[in-house]
């Protein structure tokens, strides 16, 4: 609940604030002509050196080339839809052969197998055309007449990719049972990786006012098809899907099981995708920045450069980027569809450095690779692989503390958590002694009553000290907080009926809920169960997210229940709700100040107990509402749900206000502006 | 009893905690070690000097044909010949017999429709405007000017009129020893009637080869310097237009373009046979380059039967800039401001024969002109293997509740960085001191110039050759709301603003009165003291105080009367700089350039003291290293005492390899490597570089010193000497 509504209202913050599209400019350090950027320590994205360089620029008259693939001798094809063929580049010799002139209608995608067969896939044709090595064409691939196939399916062949053994992977636009895939002798033999939907409100929001052929093509419920196909020199195949936020990259094992994470940080404009023979994954999307990224073998963010922009002439910029493969030497080839020409990027020395650190990490060379990770580190201290590394390899020499900082550094909650773990290990097995003397006395000074024998010795009568304290007017309300817990009716009465906790008590507490919360979240909390990082807390927000719920759902039960025939007034209803997050009050303090020993192996403890305070508080407030204007249940439950309607209203009718003031407070602003300037 | 269960649980919870949880093994996939860079792959790129062909070109005989020209002044070196009709003009260098031609010999050869042939014969082509409306270009080939050739000696006077367009201009070409300097005086240009001028653009066709059928390039002033080798289908298709100054923030809402080096641009036929270098002595504010590919406009040569188009270079001189203007509830109005520019301008065209017929050539010429000029003179201090370290002070990040101050390097942990480098090297180090003003880098402006006290006392750097960082052109503001003072607003009455990296960063400009009041109080504060950066390269007008471009040029010229450290100088401040800071060691990678040339360092060697840009920033260090060597190049870095991770979240995140304690082995081995070299070229000027073979390059100093690079990856024997891989070799 509190996170949905806190979601919410940073959802109304962040829409505020967005009234400028970024721009972006590139480094003016480095003087590079496009943005390199790498994961940094807070898992977004930053700035770097360029991964990088562009090398070459090819123009061989292209029209408008869809598709590149480069065979294991790096003769480069690429497929141009304008031309109606497919282009042979030999970029030792320079020599350029046309290919499929006069068969091909619309090449867009091609592929070349071991033997040197050249598939093409025309989306025109709907076939695939296969050429043999001396490029004459052998065979043209249909549509499937397997039933299994399906009478309805559609074949519009855009992109193919082949096996080891000879089997094709077709995709085809309109098709959303997956990748079609044929083996060698043309036999359907099944789809592959058939993607699935998300249902979401916005869609089905959209789809009531949409047109019945937008409802098919835009706002389909049925899975999106797959854009394009890759596989690697171990025959997994790889696909993506263009126009989806999640899951839009997917790597098969044998079975057709997705080995990568769905929520890593994916374009949601994918085109095209190629993997080298070290398993690194590129791939290339129409986005506005970050048109190529390179990807370790689970699909991590390694490097993303390069700009969308539309009649750019610096490297690294396109007006559409749409192919992507790698040569041998792992120098990268962009596709520019739009800008008709392909451009060739080779790996800097910053980018040989990552890649070695993870190969020798993952070979076991944690010594050379430590070398590498300070290597990085160096050139680009925001590289967050590399801390995590280095944690990792200190956590193995058993330098914990040093394991730490680095996770620390990297923002890396379960591996500090791990490197904790083992330095309370450590501190527990040195002070073993220490913490049993300290543990007998404790339970000694209870079990004997000590403290009462000690005040006996030294003559000391604590109990004129005590009654002084009870005797307290703020004493007696604060002790309604812990008596909520255990008799909340008594407590709930005394408060209507006897007025016993005063108004300014009640803002008191209020308070106290604000400040508890903020305190807990930012600062007590143990910095591995914090939700948010210290950068992102933002004061102003934390306040209205505190302060404004209680205040809303006060108000709005307030103004509900006066309709509803409820007893309690407001100041009830206002004290009744404060006491209610007693649970809150006492124990989330305590609780914060306990995660600090806590690990992620003991998470649960905190998950639960977290949990139970915050149901507990929402059954009192239900409580209180029910006892204060005494409802029946089916009363109750009227009432709560107008509470939170009303409560949407009130956040509506605020912000409507809000942005009327702020369009006054500009129109008012531009007008002095205007006069001044004029 | 409470307690007691309390207790209890937590002497029960206690064993829980001492379980050990073995950590889960490791995966250990084998991966296949990673190949070494393979910089062969780099030296064929345009990033590198291609080994020039040697191939000859000899104009064919038939396209001399002086038809419809007269010879209107000569001297011992150049003859001048104009055609009368068009104004075109044909240049014949007596030295090597070359025919420079402003339209296209043998014209009729090619499959040029009417209107394109008078585009190509023209001197000149007029943009105008109209009842508000930008009129087709007109050109003088058209039959409406009427243009009188006037000559007078050296000089020869174009006066121009037209019968429909109410514009008159007068200009001269004046025939000089190196070649010819065309004159627009902005007093000679007349608008009588309703016409505005919008542009104008001399000599189109000047300098133009078609397809590859020339041997040659174009040189273009792109960071050090960059050449386009006339070749059939470019990458590009489309023109590549570029103001000198970079785009004018007081006329764009929020683009930005980079910015060209020089007024200059240059055109080789035949290498080492013939070339040209066309260098704006006046005007350049005015002024934008082009570069027209090859792969536009297409015509067929009826001789040799090829279909290509012809590789262009102009500058065009923009007299008025029209813009769009939206107007708050209502659509957007079309304005053409009211006056041109009331600039002059002046071009001089040197025509280069034989062995200087090459960007080496070039730039020398251009290091005469300057010095010739008084804006160089020779300084046996240059290049002496001095190191700039750019030091960043300090940073704020924004907070909780209060913004953080991050100290990146204070006085004393400066001075410990001194110690250790003084003690390993005898090399002079220059210090410029970035963020050490209040508030820390980010917060710079250009009224806070106050030493921040919290970092030391400036006094411990007595002892140092120091200088403050100063850009009082750019500041920085976090939201579009807190934007800082002082900041330029455009013709749009908008503030200009660029957003930065990290999403939420937003550049703005200064006005210009106030950099101007701003860098005369800190010059005078810090006793001269100052690196000045922002005000040499890119260039804006101000329109609430009524500067043109040309005007803030002017004015910034005249602001500085010493010699102080400049961060990337364009011409007009050559003559104030003494140390000339971050001179890229790369063009700005257009797509269409295809070769990297050190014209900046040629130029400047003997003269400026320059430095690279900084090292430690670079991907590839070990390249950028040779780069350094072979260009003569002091080195530069950009360090903090702190580890750099420490400003992930502040403005500064782009400053992300600053921290000395990891980059101090490499900065020793580099600043042992170039030491080496530049001693024995110390004060020495660059008189010629070769490539003798893709990868390995030969730069000949005076005095006979040669210094051999190979950035191949095998070793390299030449006349004797072997130049290892990755390295280099001094010859005396």
């Amino acid at each position: 609940m509190w996170k949905r509504i806190s979601l919410l209202l940073a959802i109304v913050v962040m829409a505020l604030a967005c009234f400028s599209l970024p721009t972006d400019a590139g480094n003016e350090i480095t003087n590079e002509p496009y943005e390199t950027r790498i994961v940094g320590l807070e898992g977004n994205l930053v700035a770097s050196s360029m991964a990088y360089e562009g090398i070459n620029v090819l123009n061989l008259g292209f029209n408008d080339p869809e598709d590149i693939f480069i065979d294991n001798d790096d003769i480069v094809y690429i497929a141009d839809k304008g031309n109606k063929v497919v282009y042979r580049y030999n970029p030792n010799t320079s020599e350029v052969v046309e290919i499929g002139k006069g068969t091909l209608a619309s090449p867009t995608g091609v592929c070349v197998d071991g033997n040197g067969h050249i598939y093409v896939a025309d989306s025109e044709n709907k076939k695939v055309f296969i050429f043999d090595e001396q490029f004459r064409l052998t065979r043209a691939i249909g549509r499937p007449m397997e039933p299994l196939f399906g009478e309805t399916s559609l074949y519009t062949p855009t992109k193919v990719s082949v096996d080891r053994a000879g089997n094709m992977y077709i995709t085809s636009t309109g098709n959303a049972n997956g990748v079609i895939q044929i083996n060698n002798d043309g036999t359907f033999v099944g789809y592959f990786g058939r993607n699935t939907t998300t249902v979401t409100f916005d869609l089905l929001f959209k789809r009531l006012f949409a047109s019945e052929e937008d409802r098919e093509i835009l706002y389909s419920l049925a899975p999106k098809a797959t854009t394009n196909v890759a596989i690697d020199n171990k025959n997994i195949v790889y696909t993506i899907v263009d126009g989806v936020s999640s899951g839009s990259l997917k790597k098969f094992n044998i079975n057709g099981t997705n080995l990568v994470g769905t929520d890593l940080m994916y374009s949601d404009g994918f085109k095209d995708l190629a993997v080298d023979n070290e398993g690194y994954i590129y791939t290339v999307s129409d986005d506005s920045t970050g048109v190529v990224t390179v990807r370790d073998k689970d699909a991590n963010i390694l490097f993303t450069f390069g700009n969308t922009t539309t009649g750019s002439m610096s490297m690294g910029h396109f007006d559409e980027a749409c192919g992507i493969d790698v040569d041998s030497e792992g120098n990268i080839w962009v596709l520019d569809g739009t800008g008709k020409n392909l451009q060739v990027f080779t790996r800097t020395k910053f980018a040989t450095t990552v890649m070695e650190a993870m190969n020798l990490y993952n070979a076991g060379e944690y010594e050379l690779a430590e070398k590498a990770y300070h290597n990085i580190i160096a050139q680009n201290s925001s590289f967050v692989q590399a801390y995590i590394g280095l944690g990792n390899i200190a956590q193995r020499n058993q330098d914990y503390e040093l394991a730490r900082d680095y996770f620390k550094i990297a923002n890396h909650k379960t591996g500090y958590s791990d490197a904790f773990w083992e330095i309370r290990d450590n501190w527990l097995g040195d002070n073993l002694v220490w913490i049993a003397i300290v543990l007998v006395v404790l339970v000694a000074f209870t079990l004997f009553d000590l403290k009462k024998k000690i005040y006996a010795k030294v003559g000391f009568n604590p109990e004129p000290i005590k009654e002084k304290i009870r005797s307290n007017s703020y004493y007696k309300e604060f002790a309604y907080l812990p008596r909520m817990l255990t008799k909340p009716n008594d407590t709930l009465y005394d408060i209507k009926f006897l007025q016993k906790i005063r108004f300014s008590t009640g803002l008191i507490f209020f308070a106290l809920f604000v400040i508890v919360n903020i305190l807990c979240d930012t600062v007590v909390t143990a910095y591995i169960f914090r939700t948010q990082l210290d950068s992102q807390v933002n004061i102003v927000f934390e306040l209205l997210k505190w302060g404004l719920i209680i205040i809303l759902i006060v108000i709005g039960n307030f103004l509900v229940s006066s309709l509803q025939k409820g007893e309690g007034f407001f100041r009830d209803i206002f004290i009744g709700t404060m006491v209610a997050f007693a649970p809150i009050l006492l124990f989330k303090l305590p609780l914060s100040i306990v995660t600090n020993i806590l690990t992620f192996n003991e998470a649960y403890i905190f998950d639960l107990v977290n949990i139970l305070l915050w149901a507990w508080s929402i059954f009192n407030v239900i409580l209180v509402f029910k006892s204060v204007h005494n409802y029946t249940v089916k009363e109750l439950i009227v009432n709560i749900v107008l509470t939170l309607v009303a409560v949407i209203i009130l956040v509506f009718l605020f912000l409507m206000v809000y942005i009327l003031f702020m369009q006054f407070w500009q129109f008012i602003v531009g007008l002095i502006k205007e006069a001044m300037l004029r | 009893m409470k307690k007691k269960i309390l207790i209890a649980l937590l002497v029960l919870m206690l064993p829980a905690f001492l379980i050990v949880n073995l950590l889960a093994d490791e995966s250990s996939d084998n991966y296949e070690e990673q190949g070494k860079l393979n910089s062969d792959i780099m030296i064929d790129s345009p990033l590198f000097t291609a080994k020039e062909t040697g191939e000859k070109y000899v104009q064919p005989e038939s396209s001399l044909i002086m038809d419809d020209f007269e010879l209107v002044a000569s001297n011992n070196n150049f003859e001048l010949w104009t055609n009368e009709d068009n104004g075109a003009i044909r240049v014949k260098n007596l030295n090597t017999g070359y025919l420079w031609a402003s339209d296209v010999l043998s014209i009729d050869d090619y499959s040029f429709g009417k209107a394109q042939a008078r585009t190509a014969t023209a001197a000149f082509e007029l943009r105008y405007a109209k009842d508000n409306t930008v009129k087709q270009p007109v050109n003088s080939s058209e039959n409406d000017f009427k243009i009188s050739v006037k000559s007078n000696g050296p000089v020869v006077t174009y006066t121009v009129k037209n019968n429909d367009i109410d514009i008159e201009f007068k200009y001269t070409l004046t025939l000089t020893d190196t070649g010819i300097d065309l004159k627009l005086p902005n007093d000679s240009i007349q608008e009588k009637g309703d016409c505005q001028l919008i542009s104008i653009t001399f000599f189109q066709y000047l300098g133009s080869v078609f397809g590859s059928t020339v041997p040659g390039y174009v040189f273009v002033p792109s960071g050090n310097g960059g050449l386009i080798r006339f070749a059939n289908n470019p990458a590009i298709n489309a023109i590549y237009s570029q103001s000198y100054y970079g785009t004018d923030a007081n006329r764009n809402k929020d683009t930005e373009e980079g910015v060209l080096s020089l007024p200059i641009y240059g055109v080789t036929h035949g290498v080492e046979q013939n070339a040209m270098l066309t260098r704006i002595k006046s005007g350049a504010g005015l002024a934008k380059f082009n570069y027209a590919p090859s792969s536009m406009a297409q015509y067929t040569n009826s001789v040799s039967g090829i279909t290509q188009g012809f590789h262009k270079v102009y500058n065009t001189f923009n007299y008025r800039e029209p813009y769009n203007m939206t107007i708050p509830g209502a659509s957007s109005i079309y304005i053409i401001p009211e006056d041109y520019y009331k600039d002059d301008v002046e071009v001089s065209y040197t025509f280069l024969g034989g062995e200087d017929a090459d960007y080496i050539g070039m730039a020398q010429a251009y290091q005469q002109q300057l010095v010739a000029e008084g804006k160089l003179s020779k300084n046996v201090n240059s290049g002496t293997g001095n190191v700039h370290i750019d030091v960043l002070g300090g940073e704020t990040e924004s907070g909780i509740l209060f913004d953080k101050y991050i100290k990146m390097t204070t006085t004393k942990q400066l001075l410990t960085i001194n110690d250790e480098l003084t003690k390993k090297f005898n090399n002079h180090f220059v210090y410029t001191l970035r963020g050490f003003y209040n508030n820390g880098y980010s917060r710079q402006s250009y009224n806070n110039n106050s030493f921040d006290g919290s970092l030391g006392r400036l006094g411990d750097l007595d002892s140092l050759d120091y200088y403050m960082y100063y850009n009082p052109v750019e500041s920085y503001g976090k939201t579009r709301t807190s934007q800082p003072s002082r900041v330029l607003v455009n013709i749009f009455n908008e503030e200009h603003y660029i957003t930065m990296e990290k999403d939420a960063r937003y550049k703005y400009y200064t006005e210009v009165d106030s950099v101007i009041s701003g860098t005369n109080s800190t010059l005078k504060k810090y006793n001269d003291a100052v690196a000045i950066d922002g005000l040499g390269s890119r260039l804006y007008g101000d329109h609430n105080s009524d500067y043109t471009r040309q005007d803030v040029l002017n004015k910034y010229s005249e602001l500085i009367n010493v010699s102080v450290p400049m961060f990337k100088p364009n011409e007009y401040f050559l003559g104030n700089t003494s140390y000339y800071l971050n001179m890229p060691l790369y063009h700005d990678r257009v797509r269409f350039i295809t070769d990297s040339v050190p014209f900046l360092q040629i130029a400047l060697r003997g003269y400026v003291d320059y430095y690279s840009t900084y090292l430690n920033f670079s991907t590839n260090q070990e390249i950028d290293l040779l780069k350094c060597i072979e260009y003569g190049s002091n080195l530069a870095y950009l360090i903090s005492y702190e580890e750099s991770y420490k400003l992930a979240n502040s403005l500064s995140s782009h400053l992300y390899a600053t921290h000395y304690g990891s980059n101090k082995e490499q900065m020793f081995a580099q600043i042992n490597d170039a030491s080496i070299v530049l001693n024995d070229v110390k004060g020495k000027v660059i008189i010629d570089r070769n490539i003798i073979e893709s990868g390995v390059v030969e730069v000949v100093y005076d005095g006979g010193v040669t210094v051999y690079v190979n950035y191949t990856g095998s070793d390299f024997t030449y006349n004797g000497v072997t130049i290892a891989s990755m390295d280099y070799k001094v010859v005396k």
